[in-house]
């Protein structure tokens, strides 16, 4: 349609009878508007003069309102439609567009509404997603609920251990407790080289004995898995041939294999042993811990080697007999391993252990992290729907005269509530929409920043159910908030709010106690979350104040393995360390080379024992004290920044001429404080060393915890087949220098692989993950409530100087200053916040003792948390009182009081 | 002198359909028509007549139909239906019963009392 053109002001009237009508297209919002102006046109053209045209016209708003009833009728009735399912579409599409039209002219209010919903559904999706995937979800076995890790439990102090090897030949026979027993080799990772063709790749090998997919309940894709004789059997370990068999993971065959199924019977190469593929596991199997596998060897449990009475070194899983809970196969094993070490005394002691496998995979500090996010996301919700629910309060009291209006006009409650629903439905869906995007990118942000904070074996895919619970929650309170107005428009007299100019008097009383309590929660709410967020980031700080003993800027490890084939005796060995960090040394920049079986802060390994008398040599039969031991090559305390405390470093020393050890300071302070160390021998794995130096201590985890812990040179260990993993300092360009040394390793031995290089300061941030992981959610979660909380505090303050505006302005005109003004808004924020932190740091209080198990260092009680929050929700009161103040003191008394 | 709204609310429907009946006429004809026809008596605020046609077009008691006017301009005239004549007939007949009820007590047309 052409436009006419009229003058502004006629035009102004006529846009102000179509905006009033809220008349849609469907409505004939056209034809309307082309009578309009035909009627001006009309007027003007028989010398009607603008400004009589427009008195005689009337009130625009009053005819909108009234064509918004009565048009639709006649549309229908246009069309020769009298009514039916089509007319009933028409008037609720109409509805419809009416609302998003509403809601398009308060852009402000609509964009914050749907943000928050957004990011209420959003972080909640995300969060539960991931809790459910790791605490609810069943493991991906048969009948998880049966299935146990079985450790060892040290007779003396209760400490959890790994298994030796002849007791899992044991627990087989504990048919009673037992339906199956399976062992894992995850005291490591198992790096191995697979040739098929000419170029090696790097894979994952995971030594399991027989049964073990029997036990978990999975069988193979294809294939078969191990035979009992390739895992038990009587004779030596030693005498027995190797089975030379593998099983394939799903990734490892497409990906390397192509996913042929010619793969069965395949021979390959594997740390240059012919191995053949006898079985292919599904794509989703999974180990339940350790690495995941890219393939599976049989683990030879035959008595001989390292499987003896003296080595704990087995992860065991087993499956619980049906009917068998858990107590009784406490009860049960404490008989049976009696048992064991009355028939067989060289087993020392034969207490075990079981704990459910699910939250043994989980672990019980990851489980009080996802629960208390947990909850932090669903305070997050709460925040969220209040500020949602105060938002539509106060939308709901602006709107207040145009109800009123079309209720006096005639619009049915019905209506009425319907209108004011759509338009709240309009909301849900956008915020829903735009949460369920928030939803599924903080899914892939919390995997991304979550490296090693969640178990492997969990299968965090998008969470719908959750998604859905959380729509469902804003929804609701958008509905139940959004109706309020409406309900409480259909219990007043319209007159009454037409009559009245000022606001102030619809406001009820209840509605506003209900604004300020809502408020308060909001404030509570928040401020729980920021006490949470400061106690872990106070934490967080404490562990990277812990002192590591290492000095890792300008490090880089990586592990080069030797297969066995190519380097067959020890000397092979020693001899491709010493030339290859040799080669490493003549790297520019490079200052120091070392090696070591296990980087530090990386966790336990390799725990031994050690006998020593006082200034005598050791007794092979005395007392055993623990000691961890670390294989190390060339100048590695140098190279890993370790200080050296007394003594002379391993380049000092000809390693040929005697046997040696460092030992830390922690075995110096629990074992030998009265002696000089230097002066010490000390008996490990059957050789007596004397101790060459101490160095300082290493701890082994972030959280600084210290173990004793004696150093022994490579090239005295007794088959010098460590794996071990170079360390090399160097200036400048890490990435450089990990490019040179695969350069000289490919010198070297092209078949060689230089696997996975890492920085020590990424090793700290890996090992650091999961706290970091609490974190930054945590502050994340905190800051968005302060956030909402800030802006419901606003929302609410502002909305009640608009309506006392009349009030102010009688008081500023009856003398008041601008002072007593802006403090008469701030004790009103002041109302609104001190009571709200007040029941926050009530409630921070009663929750802290649950993450206290998070806290390192720090208490639950530390007073710089609470410190923190108070004056993040003083500055969040200011912030919020301090516009609307501001607003107030500029109040014209004159136009105030002449309005009406 | 105007009337009273509550005597305008019954009295507007009436007078608009009567002048429909005679002749269909367009928006602002309409609105001259009542000006002028009625003495001014009937001379609403414009504005309402329009919400008044779409209501009497929604009950089906007239119908609109667009065209040119002579002026070239386009219009949308309005006509009484059937259904519109029959109501009017009976809202005349109703509207003769009050005067007649009115002149039986007493009250004269020029609004004195007998």
């Amino acid at each position: 349609m052409n436009r006419p053109t009229l003058s502004d002001a006629l035009r102004r009237v006529v846009d102000e009878v179509l905006e009033a009508s809220g008349l849609g297209f469907a409505e004939g919002r056209e034809e309307v508007e082309e009578e309009l102006v035909a009627h001006f046109e009309d007027g003007l053209a028989r010398g009607v003069p603008e400004a009589e045209l427009i008195r005689r016209f009337g009130d625009p708003v009053q005819a909108g309102l009234r064509i918004a009833r009565t048009r639709p009728r006649a549309r229908a009735r246009e069309r020769g439609e009298t009514g039916g399912w089509w007319m009933s579409m028409e008037v609720w599409w109409n509805e419809v567009t009416r609302a998003a039209r509403r809601l398009r002219r308060a852009p402000g209010f609509t964009t914050i509404v749907v943000l928050t919903l957004a990011l209420g559904v959003g972080v909640n999706t995300s969060i539960f997603t991931v809790l459910h995937a790791v605490l609810l979800d069943d493991l991906p076995y048969e009948d998880p609920d049966r299935l146990v890790r079985i450790y060892e439990r040290h007779e003396d102090w209760g400490d959890l251990e790994y298994l030796r090897a002849p007791l899992v030949v044991e627990l087989r026979e504990w048919e009673e407790v037992f339906d199956g027993v399976a062992s894992m080799y995850t005291y490591r990772e198992q790096g191995a080289d697979l040739t098929d063709g000419d170029i090696p790749v790097r894979v994952n090998a995971m030594a399991v004995s027989a049964g073990y997919f029997e036990t978990l309940g999975r069988t193979p894709l294809m294939g078969r898995t191990f035979e009992e004789a390739e895992s038990f059997g009587t004779g030596d370990v030693d005498d027995t041939p190797p089975p030379g068999v593998a099983m394939l993971s799903h990734e490892l065959w497409q990906g390397h294999f192509g996913g042929g199924s010619d793969i069965l019977g395949r021979t390959v190469q594997l740390d240059g042993q012919s191995i053949e593929v006898v079985g292919v596991m599904p794509a989703d199997f999974r180990n339940p811990f350790g690495v995941q596998a890219d393939l599976w060897v049989p683990q030879n449990l035959r008595p001989g080697g390292s499987n003896h009475w003296r080595n704990f070194y087995l992860s065991g899983i087993a499956r619980v007999r049906e009917g068998v809970d858990l107590d009784l196969v406490d009860e049960r094993l404490a008989v049976l391993g009696t048992a064991l070490v009355e028939r067989v005394p060289e087993a020392g002691h034969g207490a075990t252990a079981v704990r459910p496998l699910q939250s043994d995979v989980v672990g019980e500090t990851r489980q009080t992290m996802l629960w208390i996010l947990a909850a932090a996301a669903a305070l997050v919700l709460l925040t969220a729907c209040v500020n949602v629910a105060n938002l539509l309060f106060a939308r709901g009291l602006g709107r207040d005269r145009s109800l009123a209006l079309q209720s006096a006009l005639g619009s049915g409650r019905g209506r009425l509530i319907a209108s004011i629903l759509l338009e709240n439905a309009i909301l849900a869906s956008l915020g829903g929409m735009l949460g369920l995007l928030f939803g599924w990118m903080g899914v892939e942000v919390l995997l991304a920043i979550s490296p090693n904070a969640l178990p492997g074996v969990a299968d965090v895919s998008f969470g719908f159910p959750v998604f859905a619970f959380a729509f469902l929650v804003t929804t609701g309170a958008l509905i139940v908030f959004g109706l309020t107005p409406a309900l409480r428009m259909s219990r007043t007299a319209p007159a009454e709010v037409l009559r009245s100019g000022d606001r102030s008097s619809t406001v009820g009383r209840l509605v506003r106690r209900l604004r300020d309590g809502l408020v308060v929660t909001q404030v509570a709410a928040a401020l729980v979350l920021v006490v949470g967020a400061a106690l872990l980031t106070r934490s967080f700080g404490s562990l990277l104040d812990v002192p590591l003993g290492i000095e890792p800027e300008g490090v880089v490890t990586f592990e080069v393995h030797l297969p066995g084939m190519r380097y067959p005796t020890p000397d092979d060995r020693v001899r491709f360390h010493d030339e290859y960090q040799e080669r490493l040394r003549s790297i520019a920049g490079v200052q120091s080379v070392g090696a070591t079986s296990w980087l530090p802060v990386n966790g336990r390994y390799h725990s031994w024992s050690f006998n020593w008398v006082p200034n005598e040599d050791p007794d092979p039969e005395g007392e055993f004290r623990g000691t961890d031991v670390r294989m190390i090559h060339g100048d590695y305390f140098e190279a890993m920044g370790i200080r050296l405390v007394q003594g002379v470093p391993p380049s000092d020393i000809d390693l040929e001429a005697e046997q040696v050890a460092w030992i830390n300071e922690e075995i110096v302070r629990s074992t030998m404080p009265d002696v000089d160390p230097l002066t010490q021998r000390i008996g490990l794995a059957g050789t007596v060393r004397r101790v060459a130096g101490v160095v300082a201590d290493v701890p082994f985890s972030t959280r600084g915890e210290v173990s004793p812990k004696s150093y022994v040179p490579h090239v005295q260990g007794d088959n010098r087949n460590w794996a071990l993993t170079q360390v090399v300092r160097a200036d400048g360009d890490l990435d450089g220098l990990l490019e040179s040394a695969r350069a000289e390793l490919r010198a070297m031995d092209p078949a060689l692989v230089l696997y996975r290089p890492e920085s020590v300061e990424g090793l700290l941030g890996r090992v650091r993950a999961q706290d970091r992981f609490a974190t930054t959610l945590m502050a994340a979660f905190g800051l968005l409530a302060l956030t909402l909380s800030l802006v419901g505090t606003y929302g609410v303050l502002s909305g009640s100087v608009a309506s006392r505006t009349r009030e102010i302005g009688i008081r500023i005109a009856l003398g008041a200053d601008a002072g007593s003004v802006r403090s008469l808004v701030l004790r009103y924020a002041a109302a609104l916040t001190i009571p709200g932190v007040i029941v926050g740091l009530g409630l921070a209080w009663l929750a802290s003792g649950w993450i206290e198990a998070l806290l390192f260092e720090v208490g639950a009680g530390d007073p710089w948390a609470y410190v923190a929050a108070l004056v993040a929700f003083g500055g969040v009161g200011a912030l919020a009182g301090w516009l609307p103040a501001r607003r107030a003191t500029r109040v014209d008394t004159v136009e105030v009081l002449t309005a009406e | 002198m105007t009337l009273e709204r509550e005597w305008m609310r019954g009295a507007a429907p009436l007078a608009v359909l009567t002048l429909l009946s005679r002749r269909e006429m367009y928006g602002y004809e309409l609105v001259e028509a009542l000006e002028r026809d009625s003495g001014g008596l009937l001379s609403m605020g414009q504005s309402t007549v329009y919400p008044l046609l779409y209501n009497l077009e929604g009950k089906g008691h007239v119908k609109a139909v667009s065209r040119s006017a002579p002026s070239g301009r386009k219009r949308k005239y309005y006509r009484a239906t059937p259904a519109g004549l029959k109501w009017l007939e009976s809202q005349r007949s109703q509207w003769a019963k009050l005067v007649a009820a009115m002149a039986s007590l007493g009250v004269q047309d020029d609004g004195s009392v007998a």
